[in-house]
C-alpha cells in the first residue's frame, strides 16, 4: 500500500522538504506531485487522482484557502482530504479552513513523524469511513 | 512580562524555530557584521492590526547553509543549491520565525494574517532602519560563524 500525494506550495525547497519528511518518516509514497500555486494544483488534479493534498496558505496567482473552496465545490475532487501546511499559526484562521473543509492543520516547523501520523490517521479514518 | 524575560523568551523561540527546521545552532551575538557583503534581506508583512514586517539578515554564507540543510545536500547534487534555491529558503526561515514570534506576541487568537515574502540583496541603510524601528531584534551566530539579524517592526 503506497499513497499518492500533491504537494502545493510556491517554494520548491518547501515542497521538497515535505516530501523528504514523509520519505524519512517512512510513510509509503507512491506517485509524488508538486504544483507551485493553487491554478497548477487544480490542473494536475484534473488528470492524476491522489490521496492527499498537501497545501500552502500564501500563493502567488491562488492560495490555499481558494483552492480548498474549488475543491469542495468540485463533486469529484471535494474527498479528496486536503492538509494545510502553514506557518500561520492563528487560531480562527484554523477554525476558518476547518469549516471550509480542509481535514488537517499542520503548523511549520514540524518533525516527519508528526506529519506521518497526520497522514496515516486521515487515511485510515477515511478508510474505516468508506 | 519584562523586557529582558521577552527577549530571552523570542530569542528562545527563534533559536528552537532554525534548529528544528534546518539543524542550525544559534548564540545571541553582541558585535556588528564582520562584514556586509553578500548578505540578504527577507521581509514578511503581516496585517493585523496591528500591521508590520518581520525582517532577517543573513550572510550569504548562512543562507547557503540554510538551503542546504533543508535540501539535506549530501544527498542530491550540490547544483541545486543554486540563487533560487537561497532565496527560497530564507523566505522560508522567515515565514517560520513570523509564525513563531507573532503567535507568542498576539497569542494563538490574535487576528494577523502573514502575507506573502520577499528575499533581495541587502543594504547596509535598510539594515540600520530596520533595527532602530524594531520593537524586537536580536542578532545571532551560528556554531559554524556565520551571522544572521531578525527585526520585528511593527508599523505605528
Amino acid at each position: 500500500m503506497s499513497y499518492s500525494i500533491l504537494i502545493v506550495d510556491d517554494s520548491s525547497v518547501t515542497r521538497r522538504v515535505v516530501r523528504r519528511s514523509l520519505e524519512m518518516a517512512g510513510l509509503p509514497l507512491g506517485e509524488v506531485i508538486e504544483a507551485g500555486n493553487g491554478i497548477e494544483a487544480l490542473a494536475l488534479l484534473g488528470k492524476s487522482w491522489v490521496d492527499v493534498v498537501f497545501a500552502d496558505l500564501n500563493m502567488p496567482e491562488m492560495g490555499g484557502v481558494e483552492l480548498v473552496r474549488r475543491m469542495t465545490k468540485d463533486p469529484v475532487l471535494a474527498d479528496i482530504p486536503v492538509v494545510v501546511i502553514s506557518s500561520d499559526r492563528n487560531a480562527a484562521r484554523r477554525r476558518e479552513l476547518m469549516r471550509l473543509g480542509i481535514r488537517a492543520y499542520v503548523s511549520k516547523p514540524f518533525r516527519p513523524e508528526g506529519l506521518r501520523d497526520v497522514v496515516v490517521d486521515l487515511l485510515e479514518r477515511g478508510r474505516k469511513a468508506s | 512580562m519584562n523586557p529582558t524575560d521577552r527577549h530571552v523568551r523570542l530569542l528562545q523561540l527563534l533559536q528552537q524555530a532554525l534548529e528544528e527546521m534546518a539543524f542550525v545552532l544559534t548564540d545571541e551575538r553582541d558585535t556588528p557584521p564582520a562584514s556586509f557583503d553578500g548578505w540578504l534581506e527577507a521581509t514578511l508583512r503581516f496585517a493585523g492590526p496591528p500591521d508590520g514586517s518581520l525582517l532577517i539578515y543573513a550572510a550569504p554564507d548562512v543562507a547557503r547553509e540554510l538551503a542546504e540543510n533543508l535540501l539535506a545536500v549530501d544527498d542530491v547534487e550540490p547544483q541545486l543549491v543554486d540563487d533560487a534555491a537561497i532565496h527560497d529558503a530564507l523566505g522560508e526561515l522567515a515565514n517560520v520565525a513570523a509564525g513563531v514570534l507573532l503567535d507568542e506576541i498576539f497569542g494563538a487568537d490574535g487576528s494577523y494574517a502573514l502575507k506573502n515574502v520577499s528575499v533581495c540583496d541587502a543594504s547596509l541603510e535598510a539594515r540600520a532602519r530596520a533595527k532602530s524601528d524594531a520593537s524586537w531584534s536580536a542578532s545571532l551566530v551560528t556554531d559554524t560563524g556565520g551571522e544572521l539579524d531578525i527585526a520585528f517592526v511593527v508599523t505605528p
